[in-house]
């Protein structure tokens, strides 16, 4: 367990021992017994846990934040303007977003399939949060960072994106809805199984399955970036098609498609989903970081943590620069290079990554 | 009651009565939505078995590939009998139950 869970530990003992103390105080004999039970090694344990999910979400959602604002500068840069200008360099923009779009209606389509309506966006944002949970941001500060088979949970959650986006593109009743859930999942699809590729081809090489264990042999090795350079790009473009940006941005082209899947979601709901997106970019920047760039190690100077941050905010600025300095592409373009470009890749760094196995040089 | 007694009648029972809403629904994109609900009941008792590697296999294969492989596959059918645009072509027809 990490150091983050033992000092929540300690202080859920310290808080809920107050509580129980405070329930003693009233003389009523039902309250103190309930005070005796709060203080019971299985309620310490589960407020314990939900303080350091609540905590690391939190901290995950405030650097997701900070992508967006990172993207509205550099964006603003690259097209040889400011970018937004509101409050401290521009980041009171995304609160001043936060608070107009929580301010609005909750509006539900007449002809639309309420429940699955309802359904898809949380199971949509529900998998973006718990895809939070996966990433740690160092061996200390991370929800489990020892676990197993941490890197394939992750790629598990990631996967039910595709089924919400096209329930929720089906259940708004809408053309523009539909066809961007469509486009979504089957770019999704396609591009998913060469990112599947990439990671496998980091796992036979570390021979591990959590993140502590691919951290650790990549600081007593060699960033994985070096020997696997194609899987590598390979993985930097599929990621950037995954997280629905710029050049495989068609599940939701403004010009044609409205807001894609998103169309006829209004309020908080639609807020969500327009920071999931950068959630899931940022997941997908830590990824990377994870499997190719050494994850949180680094020279001792600063901590383990600002290294991980610092990496991630660099490969999400070259997410950035794709973006600025490409323009949309086909569907069928989209397909053919997932399928015919990108596969065979993945399928080449896989063969170097066993040929390097096998001959021994890790 | 023993806890891991309890919580798996609660899964088993939410993954038998989806199955059964599966066949029951009307509405064949609510039924994939139950199926994929019935994949995540078993994914979740193979999890009560302490497998979590199935567990994982179970979601990634099924609710992440096969689903939606199943939604493309009735979406790219006729549109009348996936029931979308219902205002254009029968402005009076009833939701299907």
């Amino acid at each position: 367990m990490s150091t983050l869970y033992h000092e929540l530990t300690n202080f859920t003992e310290w808080l809920l021992g107050l509580v129980a103390s405070l329930l003693d105080w009233t003389k009523l004999g039902f309250l103190s017994d309930f005070g005796d039970w709060l203080q019971t090694e299985p309620v310490v344990t589960l407020v314990a846990t939900l303080l350091v999910a609540v905590i690391f979400l939190i901290t995950a959602m405030m650097f997701g934040l900070c992508f967006i604002w990172e993207e509205r500068k550099f964006l603003g840069r690259f097209m040889d303007r400011r970018g937004t200008q509101v409050g401290m360099l521009g980041f009171f923009q995304n609160f001043a977003d936060g608070i107009k779009v929580v301010l609005k209606e909750h509006i539900v389509p007449k002809d639309s399939d309420h429940a699955l309506f309802e359904m898809a966006i949380f199971a949509y944002l529900a998998s973006t949060f718990m895809l939070f949970g996966c990433i740690p941001f160092s061996d200390n500060f991370a929800v489990f960072p020892n676990v197993n088979l941490a890197v394939l949970l992750g790629i598990a959650i990631f996967s039910f994106g595709p089924f919400a986006i096209l329930v929720g593109g089906w259940a708004s009743n809408n053309k523009f809805t539909l066809i961007g859930g469509m486009r979504a999942a089957a770019q999704l699809i396609a591009l998913e199984i060469p990112l599947l590729l990439c990671v496998v081809s980091v796992v036979v090489l570390t021979g591990d399955l959590s993140f502590v264990g691919i951290v650790s042999w990549q600081e007593h090795n060699i960033w994985l970036i070096v020997p696997l350079f194609i899987g590598a790009v390979t993985f930097f473009v599929a990621s950037v098609g995954e997280s629905e940006r710029i050049p495989f941005d068609l599940p939701e082209a403004e010009a044609e498609l409205v807001e894609g899947w998103a169309t006829e979601y209004g309020d908080v709901r639609w807020g969500l989903q327009m920071a999931s997106d950068y959630f899931r970019a940022y997941i997908l920047c830590g990824l990377f970081t994870m499997l190719f760039l050494g994850g949180w190690a680094g020279p001792d100077f600063i901590w383990a943590e600002a290294w991980y941050l610092a990496k991630t905010f660099i490969v999400f600025f070259f997410f950035i620069w794709v973006r600025a300095a490409t323009v949309r592409i086909r569907t069928d373009q989209i397909l053919k290079l997932g399928w015919r470009r990108l596969l065979p890749l993945a399928v080449l760094n896989l063969f170097v990554a066993i040929a390097l196995k096998l001959a021994g040089v890790f | 009651m023993d806890l891991d007694l309890l919580f798996f009648l609660i899964f088993s029972g939410l993954t038998v009565g989806c199955a059964i809403m599966v066949l029951a629904t009307k509405d064949i994109v609510r039924s994939v939505v139950y199926l994929a609900a019935t994949f995540i009941g078993v994914a979740i008792i193979y999890l009560f078995l302490s497998s979590e590697y199935l567990f994982l296999i179970q979601i990634l294969v099924y609710v992440g590939a096969i689903n939606v492989l199943i939604l493309f596959g009735i979406m790219l059918t006729k549109r009348r009998m996936v029931g979308a645009d219902k205002c254009d072509d029968e402005p009076q027809r009833r939701r299907s139950p």
